[in-house]
């Protein structure tokens, strides 16, 4: 009992890093209505950035604060100089580019540091356990779900009651609105992909203690992301805190139950509730 | 006789291809694959430039020609023909399987759901070992040859004889795919890309017509992945994983998406180049991430729509006659 | 009466979210008759059009076409039951032929042989005199090769119509098939839609006042979701509070 407890709670942790992934998908599909397959190399340039810093003597709470940046960064260059010229053209090319760019970034990932992953150590003020009554559990992972949750909070602030947040969830519903809301969008592009970036980054950051580095991790986060998206709606909040979570606490729970298959329940999981709920959990906003 | 040239010039062209890849080439195995990555792009082609369809799954369908050719060939004692025939029909099937949950997610849910599920297979695979070998996929596959009744058609000893085999095959499905792309339902096909709003007005299930896509571009698909299996002799994790579905993808949209002659265009361009480049440099496939980059700025026709370019330029009247007969 | 007429709507209910565009919509189209759907803008015309022929489904109410409820069926369910229609907007294969425009909407009628693997599209000449009737009586047989992107605007606007006209319905929904059309082509328009009135039924958003009253036999005014007034042209042009929805002066129009 006390062991699937645990499970649970991991799950809610790493589900958050999820619904941070899949927000930062959403954000950018909301305003510049294409999904960015380079989304995983962001988390992956995040985590690795992370790796970087603390190598080069930074500590933790430093590298959490300019990782993400580093990475937002990249991502509003690319965006600016290259990014641009593709709007024009019909939606595959925006993927396509994407996808281009993310092989592009897994190679420069290897390239620069190897094929071989690294682990990352959490700071020394979150190491060891935390100890309430019988319940033993991992600092990190404590800080790690308070942290994400004040973040979350942030989040819904900016979609709920910023103008941005306005524009990306009328965006995600019908995109003529976005046109009609005469804002100079081309203006806040490029912020917003490396918003989108920055979020995928910071994901990555907080990853890295739990799971070390690694060049491939990227497409196991951009297909995460995905799940949580098909399953929680494109723009939804609450669908993707929803789907994050289910995400995050079945592969918890399977990693007990079924090792070799806790990454393999995830897609079932997803296929079950697309069977059951074609238009997700939240339905989707069409 | 020039008319009926003109016709087939697409079929003529495929049949130069088989033709010209052994001068060029040394290696058979080589040739093979070029040939079998061409198939390959052939499925991904007809859901990509005819269907409309960005589909994330196609290594879905390679690796089950693969695992479905690995395990009979390994186990049973069923004969060549009848296993790559399953192989196909699995192609299909699978296809028909994955379609039916995608398809009818609209737009760019269908596009990440693929993804999803070819981590999803890539996993069934990787914790069924019993089946696939896990890790280690299915190993000592062997090159049959081609018997009817006894008779030996096609040895298949060496690598050259395999290409003869396999230049058979692709030549057949390069046919009869260039005859579905212009039937009634490949111009359906064409019209549902471009305005899915009209044709459900005027009647047609579109889902329909998608999913016979699908099935269609998974048999294709499978295939190649078979025949790769039996030519290399494994059926690793690699045929199946996300990896694979890229680069299908990738040499697709490198080779354009105008015509069937692209694809093959695409893979010779895909495999030559990237064996040439092994040899030099581990990290080679950056290069194709940023031609990838590059041809969805500013060549989106690819390597096809490069040569049309050409063309235009050295014979502006002939370029201007082919432009009618071309699909849009 | 009920047996009258072809087709009958009946509190037709349409919600986006919290935005109700059509609020119990009561509609009876009698067979061989031009019936004029009008109003301001948003009064819920197109919403009302995309229920009726499944383009979009209500959230509730009762569509019964030819005695059968099809509410929930979905449009393309809708135009193997004799239903057709046109959009507002043009929506053609802007990269196909005229021929093969219209051999597709003709094909609709029996999407199953569309699936056709083998057969060449353009060689099997099943379609080619349901094509070339219906050209010429839109005035576009000169044009029969060329690709739908090269027609001219009211070129286009006929063809919208001709692709309804392929499935050879039985009652046939018209989006402002006039709309963007110059003088000369709104005449013609005008003798094509009343020259339909024999072969099946028409249902007409128009805002063309000089169209509705001189060619449709029942005009049913929409406002905001609502039926306002339905009736005879004579009797809606008379109605004061038509007078007040449309501020007056517009339908004072018609020769």
């Amino acid at each position: 009992m006390n062991l699937y407890f645990l499970q649970v709670v991991n799950g809610i942790g790493i589900g958050m890093i999820y619904f941070l992934l899949a927000v930062g998908l959403s954000i950018v599909f909301g305003l510049l209505r294409f999904v960015n397959f380079a989304h995983g190399a962001f988390y992956v340039l995040g985590a690795y950035a992370c790796y970087q810093l603390m190598q080069l003597g930074l500590n933790f709470w430093l590298a959490l604060i300019v990782g993400p940046v580093v990475v937002g960064l990249c991502a509003w260059l690319v965006e600016r100089l290259l990014l641009r010229k593709v709007y024009d053209l019909p939606h595959e090319f925006h993927i396509l580019f994407t996808l281009g760019l993310a092989m592009a970034i897994q190679e420069l990932v290897i390239l620069y540091w190897g094929p071989v992953g690294f682990n990352v150590a959490p700071p020394d003020s979150l190491k060891g356990v935390v100890m309430w009554g019988s319940f033993i559990y991992p600092k990190y992972r404590v800080f790690l779900i308070l942290f994400t949750a004040v973040l979350a909070v942030a989040i819904w602030l900016l979609l709920e009651r910023t103008r941005l947040g306005s524009i990306v969830r009328a965006g995600s519903e019908s995109p003529e609105m976005v046109t009609l809301l005469r804002i100079n969008v081309y203006k806040i592009f490029g912020l917003t992909f490396a918003l989108g970036a920055w979020t995928a980054g910071l994901a990555g950051v907080l990853a890295a203690p739990l799971r070390g580095v690694e060049p491939f991790m990227g497409i196991e986060a951009l297909a995460v992301a995905f799940v949580v998206v098909v399953v929680g709606g494109m723009g939804s909040f609450s669908g993707a805190l929803l789907g994050g979570l289910l995400v995050g606490i079945v592969q918890s729970v399977m990693t007990t139950l079924w090792p070799q298959g806790a990454s393999l329940m995830i897609y079932v999981a997803m296929a079950l509730v697309l069977l059951l709920r074609p238009d997700g959990l939240m339905g989707r906003a069409q | 006789m020039t008319a009926l040239l003109c016709k087939h010039k697409d079929l003529l062209l495929a049949v130069l291809a088989v033709l010209i890849l052994p001068w060029m080439l040394k290696s058979g195995s080589l040739a093979s694959e070029v040939l079998i990555f061409a198939l390959a792009a052939l499925g991904c082609n007809l859901l990509l430039g005819y269907a409309g369809l960005l589909s994330f799954g196609q290594g879905i369908f390679f690796g089950v020609g693969s695992y479905a050719l690995g395990i009979l060939l390994t186990r049973t004692g069923m004969p060549m023909p009848a296993v790559l025939l399953t192989a196909v029909v699995a192609g299909a099937v699978v296809a028909g399987m994955v379609g039916w949950l995608a398809i009818r997610q609209k737009g760019i849910y269908f596009v990440m759901l693929t993804l999803a599920l070819t981590q999803m297979f890539y996993f069934i695979a990787y914790s069924t070992p019993e089946w696939t070998g896990g890790d280690n996929g299915l190993l000592d596959i062997p090159t049959l040859p081609l018997t009817v009744f006894g008779h030996t058609l096609l040895p298949n000893k060496t690598a050259w004889d395999y290409y003869v085999f396999v230049a058979i095959l692709f030549l057949l499905v390069f046919w009869a795919l260039q005859r579905v792309v212009d039937s009634i339902f490949g111009r359906t096909l064409l019209a549902i890309r471009d305005n899915p709003a009209r044709c459900t007005a005027l009647g047609y299930d579109i889902v329909q017509f998608k999913l016979l896509a699908f099935m269609v571009s998974g048999a294709v698909t499978a295939l190649a992945g078979a025949l790769y299996a039996m030519m290399t002799g494994i059926a690793p994790l690699t045929s199946i994983n996300y990896h694979m579905s890229e680069v299908i993808l990738l040499i697709t949209v490198l080779g354009g998406t105008g015509n069937l002659v692209a694809s093959v265009l695409g893979a010779a361009f895909y495999v030559i180049v990237s064996d040439w480049l092994s040899y030099m440099w581990p990290r080679w496939l950056l290069v194709f991430g940023f031609l990838l980059m590059a041809v969805s700025l500013y060549l989106q026709g690819g390597l096809w729509g490069a040569c049309k370019l050409l063309f235009a330029r050295l014979r502006p009247t002939a370029a201007a006659a082919q432009r009618g007969e071309e699909h849009p | 009466m009920t047996t009258d007429a072809i087709l009958v709507a009946t509190d037709v209910v349409k919600r986006y979210g919290k935005f109700q565009a059509l609020s119990g919509v009561s509609i009876r189209i009698k067979p061989n008759t031009i019936h004029s759907v009008i109003g301001p803008n948003g009064a819920g015309k197109t919403t009302l059009f995309h229920t009726l022929t499944g383009t979009v489904l209500p959230t509730s109410g009762s569509i019964v076409l030819k005695g059968q409820e099809v509410a929930r069926l979905t449009d393309y369910q809708r135009v193997q039951l004799g239903m057709a229609r046109s959009f507002q907007v043009t929506s053609l294969f802007p990269r196909l032929t005229v021929r093969e425009n219209l051999r597709l909407a003709a094909q609709g009628v029996q999407p199953g042989k569309a699936l056709a693997f083998w057969s060449k599209a353009l060689l099997t000449g099943v379609h080619d005199d349901l094509i070339e009737s219906i050209l010429k009586r839109l005035e576009l047989s000169a044009c029969i090769d060329k690709t739908s992107s090269q027609l001219s605007h009211g070129q286009q606007r006929r063809l919208e119509v001709g692709m309804a006209l392929a499935a050879q319905p039985q009652i046939i929904f018209l989006d402002e098939p006039t709309s963007g059309m110059g003088i000369d082509d709104i005449d013609a328009m005008k003798a094509i839609i009343h020259g339909l009135r024999q072969d099946l039924t028409v249902v007409l958003i128009e805002h063309n006042m000089g169209i509705v009253m001189d060619i449709s036999d029942t005009i049913t005014v929409m406002q905001l979701g609502t039926v306002l007034v339905e009736g005879t042209p004579q009797e809606v042009k008379g109605d004061a509070r038509v007078r007040q929805a449309y501020l007056g002066n517009m339908i004072t129009g018609g020769r």
